[in-house]
């Protein structure tokens, strides 16, 4: 039996706690496992709740020089937001060993989004160097929501009560500009990328492209109701995963 | 048409290197890469930035390699790793670069938000008068120097149109510890690798200056704050506050993990450390001895290579290069 080797965020964790409920039990099955069963692959789950791109490529690429090539079955990527800044401390090289915030400290938001592009790149360029099948997306919005101005966390909304619309923060930059600039970075990579292999390219709305959380459980909260925990909390809940799963299985050409 | 030479790395690396010890000097003298060019009829691109860590170095490198349709162009692309510890960023990377290089984009027509990178490689020689530097591209800020200093003003038009500006850095990455610096390091040279493996690109790599130690052994006054009668003595900044030995052993633990990843062939002096049999080019090819003491240092404040150094350590890479192509 084949690796399926899955990276990602809190979408993607196997431990994902609620913020918003930490009472409640969210050990439903998540879309790497039941995507694992569907193809018959024995899962790595390597995703954490709050990472970042470079937290969810490293971890591919150290797990990947670990594993003979040939026990490889399929490698999935499923991209963070840009902003996020992980990094690493201590003498372990695993999950545990990873810190991460919500904002990177230096530079801006088209760095960040460049930034998380060349890590794309290095993803793909990883796969195909070692004809490893692979795929990639974009699992929630790149650059969305720092630019329309962050929200509060699920956490800081249910214990310091801030309010999800009047306590964001305000993007510091030319937002027009930025996003105008963002998309001509996003289409540069239009032609370095094999697009066949990532799911929702050009990973905007803008652009024609999604993010797997919009484009499969919905662009509206109406839409993706019966998909996440509720209006609070928009994790997927266990419909939710199983949707994702069935998607990205019927996506690939299996 | 001349193949291209793509260089890119820290102090050691740029060209438009300028001593902080020595403002007045100059430094003019042609840098490693453009010596390596010249001796392999190539052109050189040399993105190298004093101060850079390893991201700027390796995202230059990955821009302009990404950038070039037909690889087999590119001869030969060097990284010269810097520390570890340093932190890159970038900011503005599209609003201030592009626009002033005379690639105006005009609504959502991408085609023209990039420079054109393939101007840099149908010409001959990017140093002969009939290259056409676009109108603007001198007028970036940081043109402090005459043009009398060793064709600065081209340089920096090929930086920008490799995507190579805006970048800025921090002495101390203030998130993270050494061993994870480390870590991210490896990984870096391992992309950079990769990248050039897949694309057939022929490549070198090197740990230009010592990738840990001096962060370990507690950081000194940079030149420029030693000029400025900067010390550390009573600050923060004079010693490490994890246990120096332990970690540098988790550190050689964590270099030996890369040992049978990384292509020894191509890393000029693998495994980077003395103390596991390998060397920084800087110790190896320079001297490590006291820099008044050595012929290859600018001086005893400056432990930047000086005319002697970097033709030092270009015969190195040429050496290397005859071996790898024999």
């Amino acid at each position: 039996m084949k690796y399926l080797i899955v990276s990602g965020d809190s979408y993607t964790d196997n431990d994902f706690r609620s913020s918003c409920y930490p009472d409640m039990d969210v050990s439903w099955p998540k879309w790497p496992e039941l995507l694992g069963k569907k193809l018959n692959m024995k899962v790595i789950n390597l995703a954490q709740a709050g990472s970042g791109n470079d937290y969810i490529y490293s971890r591919l690429l150290d797990t990947i020089q670990e594993i003979p090539k040939e026990e490889i079955g399929l490698v999935i990527a499923a991209w963070s937001q840009a902003m996020r800044h992980d990094y690493q401390t201590g003498e372990l090289n695993n999950k545990n060993s990873w810190r991460n915030n919500r904002i990177l400290a230096d530079g801006d938001l088209l760095y960040w989004v460049r930034r998380s592009l060349r890590i794309y790149s290095s993803f793909e360029i990883l796969c195909q160097r070692y004809d490893l099948p692979y795929m990639q997306f974009q699992m929630i919005d790149l650059y969305k929501d720092y630019i329309d101005g962050l929200p509060p966390t699920e956490q800081e909304i249910i214990e310091d009560g801030k309010d999800f619309y009047t306590d964001r923060l305000a993007y510091p930059g030319d937002k027009e500009q930025d996003e105008l600039n963002i998309m001509k970075l996003i289409m540069n990579y239009d032609k370095h990328l094999d697009t066949s292999k990532f799911m929702g390219w050009p990973i905007t709305r803008t652009l024609g492209g999604w993010p797997v959380n919009r484009g499969v459980m919905g662009w509206s909260a109406v839409e993706e109701k019966p998909y996440v925990i509720d209006e609070t909390d928009n994790h997927p809940n266990a419909a939710g995963q199983e949707l994702i799963a069935k998607y990205i299985y019927e996506s690939l050409d299996v | 048409m001349k193949k291209i030479l793509i260089a890119s790395g820290c102090s050691y690396t740029d060209n438009q290197f300028r001593s902080a010890a020595h403002p007045e000097m100059d430094t003019s003298w042609p840098k490693w890469p453009e010596i390596v060019a010249k001796e392999l009829d190539m052109t050189c691109i040399n993105l190298g930035r004093s101060g850079a860590g390893n991201e700027y170095i390796y995202s230059s490198l990955h821009d302009i390699i990404l950038r070039v349709k037909d690889k087999s162009q590119i001869g030969l692309v060097i990284a010269g790793w810097s520390q570890c510890f340093r932190h890159d960023f970038q900011m503005g990377a599209m609003r201030g670069a592009n626009e002033k290089m005379g690639f105006e984009s005009h609504g959502l027509h991408f085609k023209k938000a990039t420079p054109n990178i393939d101007r840099l490689l149908e010409i001959e020689d990017y140093r002969q008068p009939q290259f056409n530097v676009p109108e603007g591209a001198y007028n970036n800020g940081d043109m402090e120097k005459p043009m009398t200093i060793h064709d600065r003003l081209d340089e920096t038009f090929i930086k920008k149109a490799a995507g190579a500006t805006g970048w800025g850095n921090n002495r101390v990455n203030t998130k993270g510890d050494i061993l994870g610096w480390v870590r991210k390091s490896l990984r870096t040279y391992m992309d950079f690798q990769t990248l050039c493996e897949y694309n057939n690109i022929p490549y070198m790599q090197t740990q230009m200056i010592p990738m840990y130690i001096d962060y370990l052994r507690g950081l000194m006054p940079t030149e420029q704050e030693a000029a400025m009668g900067i010390t550390y003595e009573d600050g923060p900044n004079n010693s490490y506050d994890g246990n120096e030995k332990e970690d540098e052993q988790n550190i050689l633990k964590i270099i030996l993990e890369y040992d049978g990843l990384i292509n020894h062939d191509k890393f000029l002096g693998w495994p980077i450390s003395r103390k596991i049999g390998g060397s920084p080019m800087n110790f190896k090819v320079l001297g490590a001895a006291v820099k008044s003491e050595s012929p290859n240092y600018i001086s005893q404040e400056d432990g930047h290579p000086n005319k002697v150094g970097q033709e030092l350590i270009a015969k190195s890479f040429l050496e290397k290069y005859e071996i790898l192509n024999s």
